[in-house]
């Protein structure tokens, strides 16, 4: 009885499954080596891998600096104010990339809200790298800051209590009691946010733009080889997919492995 | 030393109004689940402000709302043992025993050799190097102890010390209990959910029942003439 209902489980979930999984296997089997040697000499390709590589790592570091005490903020907040900026940092979840896309262009754009101030400033934001660092920001911080958020609600407040009645100040008590407890679910958020601000493409395209070498991050350089050569489209896609399952892994993996090294520290 | 709460709060649903006072006798606090116990302890602590009220502890003001004082926990040299042990679960016993030297600005290799020296005086220096997720109840109760005493505290607050300990573990852990908080000889406020504890402390009881004192006096004083249902129930068993 009870493998019956477990096969009928698998038999109606098998659809998602497979169309979860099969398009993965599709891009192994659709590039041969020297298709994919083929990709990567491209001019498109080492441009693209090493702007992805270089704004995702500033927007990461954007997202954890800033994230991280507002994360903390929400975690200890009860107030009506916490619960409302909670649902104020899920609105990038929800809203589609493009309108995303529109509304940074209708902020930081010439004839947006601070356009005015910026031209003023002469500093120009859209269509430049800058931009594609604050798309990933927007639509990544979310991940990281509900992780993070998540993360220091579990820690038990008696221990901060205990840790400032041994002399610790509230920053104190934070820094040895509440970070190192919470940090693999903050490990496990960042590569959350990582993996999305590398996969970020409507906000980007329609806010920065397609530019070699400025804004054509890598999702951006598929787009575009698509309509010349799919071989490099390949080839930057496996990079890519690599990558992610890569980040995947850290986040499967990361949190237990903290969470064993640290006790393997403390019983040392 | 002297010791003197007299405190008014709303805390949520809570409505504290509340007046203890003591010297180097312990104080138990008995009372229901929801009567304050945990609050009060954790005020004194320096966690919650009351609205209004003092908290003395010999001259010095911890608290006094009429004057503006209100000092920051880690000013307050009180030691607080929370329900549940409150040991980082990221260091190790020795760590955590050696941890409030770390505000006091000592290195690492002397507090540690700090802390050994004074689990060795409380018969705790063979779990040092565990980590504290792999102690028992009782063991763990034994650590939180050392490390609470390791500030010196002028005041010793411990939340149910003795409640998620087995039967002889218990037994034990009372006895320790009482001859270190004898030996201490300062004041200590216990939250206690048992009558043989409260004996074993030779304490001094006060009874709190939504958030007020209901009644207070020796352990004997109050089982031989309870004003409450509960008082009379807790020093019934």
């Amino acid at each position: 009885m009870r493998f019956a209902r477990t096969s009928l489980l698998f038999v109606a979930a098998a659809p998602v499954l497979a169309l979860l999984v099969l398009p993965l296997v599709g891009l192994l089997v659709a590039s041969s080596p020297a298709d994919l040697a083929a990709g990567m000499r491209s001019p498109l390709f080492v441009p693209a891998l090493w702007l992805s590589a270089r704004t995702t790592v500033v927007s990461l570091g954007i997202v954890v600096l800033a994230g991280t005490p507002l994360a903390w903020w929400l975690a200890v907040g009860s107030g009506r104010a916490s619960r409302a900026v909670e649902a104020v940092v899920d609105l990038p979840i929800v809203i589609p990339p493009a309108v995303v896309g529109i509304a940074l262009l209708e902020t930081f754009g010439r004839s947006g809200l601070f356009g005015p101030v910026l031209v003023g400033l002469g500093i120009q934001i859209p269509f430049t790298m800058l931009a594609v660092v604050l798309a990933q920001v927007v639509v990544s911080a979310p991940f990281y800051v509900q992780a993070a958020a998540a993360a220091f609600r579990r820690v038990d407040t008696d221990l901060l209590i205990v840790a400032r009645t041994l002399g610790q100040t509230q920053l104190g008590a934070f820094l040895r009691v509440a970070l190192p407890i919470a940090l693999p679910g903050l490990i496990g958020g960042a590569a959350l946010a990582w993996a999305r601000a590398l996969g970020e493409f409507g906000a980007t395209l329609l806010f920065a733009g397609n530019l070699p070498g400025t804004t054509q991050t890598m999702p951006l350089a598929i787009y575009m080889a698509l309509e010349s050569d799919v071989r490099v489209a390949v080839a930057l896609s496996l990079v890519l997919a690599a990558v992610s399952v890569f980040l995947l892994l850290a986040l499967r993996l990361a949190p237990a492995a903290v969470a064993r090294l640290q006790t393997r520290s403390a019983s040392s | 030393m002297s010791w003197r709460v007299a405190i008014r709060m709303r805390l949520g649903s809570l409505d504290l109004d509340l007046e203890l006072q003591g010297d180097d006798t312990p104080v138990a606090v008995i009372g229901p689940n929801g009567s304050g116990k945990t609050t009060l302890l954790r005020t004194i602590a320096g966690v919650y402000r009351p609205d209004a009220g003092v908290i003395f502890l010999g001259k010095e003001a911890l608290f006094d709302a009429t004057a503006g004082v209100d000092l920051p926990p880690e000013r307050r040299g009180v030691g607080y043992v929370p329900q549940g042990y409150g040991l980082f679960p990221h260091l190790s016993v020795l760590d955590n025993v050696a941890f409030s030297w770390i505000a006091r600005g000592v290195a690492r290799t002397e507090r540690r050799h700090a802390a050994l020296r004074l689990m060795e005086r409380m018969g705790c220096a063979h779990l040092a190097g565990r980590s504290p997720t792999k102690l028992s109840g009782g063991e763990q109760q034994r650590v939180a102890l050392a490390r609470a005493l390791t500030t010196e505290p002028r005041m010793l607050l411990l939340d149910e010390p003795l409640a998620a300990l087995d039967a002889p573990s218990r037994r034990q852990i009372r006895s320790y209990l009482a001859e270190h908080l004898t030996e201490r000889r300062g004041p200590a406020l216990v939250v206690s959910h048992e009558a043989r504890d409260v004996h074993a402390l030779g304490a001094f009881v006060y009874a709190i029942e939504r958030g007020r004192v209901v009644q207070s006096g020796t352990a004997g004083a109050l089982a031989s003439a309870p004003a409450t249902d509960f008082v009379a129930a807790f020093f019934e068993t």
